[in-house]
């Protein structure tokens, strides 16, 4: 098995280890030498952050501690990896007291809702938690390069506009 | 329209007559009901309306009618019946637009939208009076009604550029016109050349040729778009940079919105309490209105859905919606994939069930709801808040509601009528949450701005006809989705930006574009090849039945961005669009 920082992170990530979830350069080999199932994946494009940074992503379903693992990419690096609905270790309470205050809060679309200041933002840290309830669940993890919330906003956030409702037919 | 000048004058000879030929029965009949088409709208009588009368006699069947009516009378009058009667809500709400959650509708009339069958040539008041014959374009005119027609010039394969001055190029520009449309060669712009010239535009496969003849000795990477600047040189041909009245009527034209009286040039007066008109209360008229399409959107949406949905066999398959979405990107990128192509919708990745999607979603929060605490206090709050963003969508998007507001003069992003609607919401909402919830799980779909996952419903019909249209449909949706991905993120971060400021016009540049876009494709499409029908119509198809396609309704706000067009011509757009050079079509970064 890779033991690179690489593979470690991602490892951790998958197994809802979100405490240190800084990512640091990864390859989009490194990536899927770590977890297998995603090079069996598909990419599909999309973008992310307020400039609209054209990316990649692929997603896994199974052996993650949360409902999605999608791997953001460029290509040939992976610019974050993202848990959709995570079951961190020692659960949300835990991990919040563990990551203290965040550098920012922002703004995010939780679906058709929007979430104001759900998306803690711990850039320096490479970890972005989006909250629900109240801050009482969480909702999404993000683990990126670190990096300053200026940048995270313009090319990593999530979920800076709402849902497109498609015409009826 | 400033520094405008034209020249009045007799219409310079009349259009020759068109003559049937031998084989036009099909012509016949089209001229014919689009005659009666047209008689019925003079008298004030609505598309609908004219549609529902038109099809009464026919016995070929309402789609032929308004295939025919396409055709004949244009895009415009069959989208909007479309939009008028094939909607979820059908006739009883009058869903228009779809999307249209950043634009509040207000009714108005666009400038030549009864003269033209392209939108090209709408808001312009110039080329509107050459269309009636009351006015003519000639050598020495200048302004912007001459930027489109030299748009048009060269957007119809004649060697014109884009000057804003009816000078000798553009003289001759319109005489070689004028030979090919069998028209006197005059030189002059009267309603028999602008007719021609507005006649190339109706279907959009002059657009489409247009993209597929740029031809760059190296395609793109799937996926990734050019940085910004570094296309070959071949996708930019054609293209111009607007001078500065140019740039500002396109950036102007692309809201619909009519605020001003057109015939005091103020303000219109919000006539609250329905004294002009005699309908009461604009408070009452509009709860009660917004009640009644809910009351329609239930019924079309939701009503007994959850039921079919938990039995599998009354769902389409995801895999057989993504076959169909192979054709939608294979299509595509015939057209555009020069200047971009991506990765086919797949059944695994970026393809949702809408409906088991948000009942999951609605479902966890009913139950942290019934649990209470903090939690069920925040669940309280988000149901609420989908409650209300159905509500606001109907107040910006639905057309009954938009024509409520002509009656009253109502904007309702004025400080009166905005306090008012907003109550108004707010209380609709509050009371038929349940309802509004349910018809949140069945709205047609969704896509996800980031990851670009496309949420549709799969309800089948126990009709295979019927389920064979919801195959084309699902093909023309995935049209308008695929090229979603293709768009450049310098258009996005511009599009976004001018959201912020001018949500109208962002929307016109998001989802009008787009559809502008969906239609030059459409507009290529065989629907008799049989291998096609074949593709998208999966587990449906029947070789010896070919369904006529569903016609294509589509956002309104296409015809909008096609006016943005008809001002910078379409190489300016598609270079905006696919390759970020927003300054083409008047963009600022």
């Amino acid at each position: 098995m890779t033991q690179t920082p690489c593979a470690t992170a991602i490892r951790n990530l998958a197994a809802g280890k979100f405490a240190d979830a800084a990512l640091p350069a990864c390859t989009l080999g490194d990536a899927t030498a770590a977890l297998g199932a995603l090079a069996g994946a598909r990419d599909a494009t999309g973008s992310l952050g307020t400039e609209h940074v054209q990316v990649k992503w692929r997603a896994i379903e199974s052996g993650i501690a949360g409902d999605r693992l999608r791997l953001w990419h460029d290509g040939a690096n992976v610019v974050a990896v993202e848990i959709e609905s995570p079951r961190p270790a020692g659960g949300w309470s835990a991990l919040r007291a563990t990551l203290g205050a965040p550098d920012a809060k922002l703004s995010y679309w939780d679906g058709v809702v929007e979430s104001k200041d759900g998306q803690w933002v711990y850039a320096t840290r490479g970890v972005a938690v989006f909250t629900a309830l109240a801050d009482t669940e969480l909702a999404r993890v993000v683990a990126f390069p670190p990096t300053t919330v200026a940048t995270y906003q313009a090319r990593l956030a999530r979920a800076t506009e709402a849902p497109r409702e498609i015409e009826a037919p | 329209m400033s520094g405008e000048s034209s020249q009045n004058t007799a219409e310079h000879g009349a259009a020759p007559a068109r003559k049937p030929d031998a084989a036009a029965q099909s012509a016949t009949t089209e001229t014919a009901a689009a005659q009666s088409a047209q008689a019925l709208l003079a008298q004030g009588v609505t598309a609908p309306q004219a549609y529902a009368e038109l099809i009464r006699n026919q016995p070929s069947g309402k789609h032929d009618v308004l295939l025919r009516l396409q055709s004949t009378l244009g895009n415009a009058f069959a989208q909007s019946v479309v939009a008028l009667t094939s909607s979820p809500t059908a006739a009883a709400s009058h869903e228009h637009g779809g999307d249209s959650d950043e634009e509040p509708m207000e009714g108005s009339e666009k400038i030549g939208s009864k003269v033209f069958k392209s939108p090209r040539f709408m808001g312009d008041p110039t080329l509107e009076n050459v269309a009636k014959g009351t006015a003519t374009l000639k050598k020495g005119a200048t302004g912007l009604s001459v930027s489109r027609i030299q748009s048009a010039l060269a957007d119809a394969r004649n060697s014109v550029t884009r000057t804003g001055t009816f000078d000798d190029q553009t003289e001759t520009g319109v005489k070689a016109f004028q030979g090919g449309a069998s028209i006197a060669a005059s030189g002059e712009v009267d309603k028999a050349t602008l007719g021609a010239l507005d006649a190339v535009f109706v279907d959009h496969t002059r657009d489409a040729a247009i993209a597929q003849s740029k031809n760059p000795p190296t395609k793109p990477t799937e996926g990734t778009e050019y940085k910004h600047g570094t296309a070959p040189k071949e996708l930019m041909t054609g293209t111009s940079t607007p001078s500065a009245p140019e740039a500002a009527e396109a950036t102007d034209v692309l809201a619909a919105i009519q605020t001003v009286d057109k015939s005091t040039g103020k303000a219109v007066d919000f006539d609250e309490h329905g004294t002009k008109n005699g309908k009461g209360e604009y408070k009452v008229a509009l709860t009660k209105l917004i009640n009644a399409v809910v009351d329609s959107q239930y019924k079309s949406l939701a009503k007994d859905k959850a039921a079919a949905h938990g039995d599998p066999k009354n769902l389409h398959q995801l895999s057989d919606v993504a076959n169909a979405g192979l054709e939608s990107k294979a299509k595509t990128d015939v057209v555009f994939g020069g200047y971009a192509t991506g990765p086919a919708f797949d059944a695994t990745t970026n393809l949702r069930d809408r409906w088991a999607t948000e009942d999951k979603k609605i479902k966890d929060l009913e139950t942290k709801s019934a649990a209470g605490g903090v939690a069920g206090g925040a669940a309280d709050g988000q149901l609420a808040g989908i409650a209300k963003w159905r509500v606001q969508k109907i107040v910006n998007s639905n057309r009954q509601v938009a024509d409520l507001n002509n009656d009253y003069g109502a904007i309702v992003s004025r400080g009166p009528e905005k306090a008012i609607v907003s109550a108004a919401i707010d209380d609709v909402a509050g009371k038929r949450g349940v309802e509004l919830r349910e018809i949140q799980k069945g709205w047609p779909g969704a896509a996800d701005p980031d990851t670009h996952e496309v949420f549709m419903q799969l309800f089948k019909s126990p009709d295979t006809k019927a389920n064979r249209a919801f195959m084309w449909q699902s093909f023309q949706t995935l049209v308008h989705e695929y090229i979603h991905t293709l768009n450049h993120s310098r258009y996005r971060d511009y599009t976004a930006k001018l959201s912020k400021t001018d949500p109208a016009r962002g929307h016109t540049l998001r989802e009008g574009a787009t559809e502008y876009l969906t239609k030059t494709v459409l507009s290529t499409v065989n629907y008799s090849d049989a291998s096609l029908r074949k593709q998208v119509e999966g587990p449906y198809h029947d070789p010896a039945t070919a369904d006529p396609p569903p016609v294509y309704g589509g956002y309104a706000q296409a015809v909008e961005a096609e006016q943005v067009v008809g001002v910078v011509g379409a190489s300016n757009m598609f270079s905006a669009y696919f390759l970020g050079d927003i300054e083409l079509i008047g963009g600022k970064p």
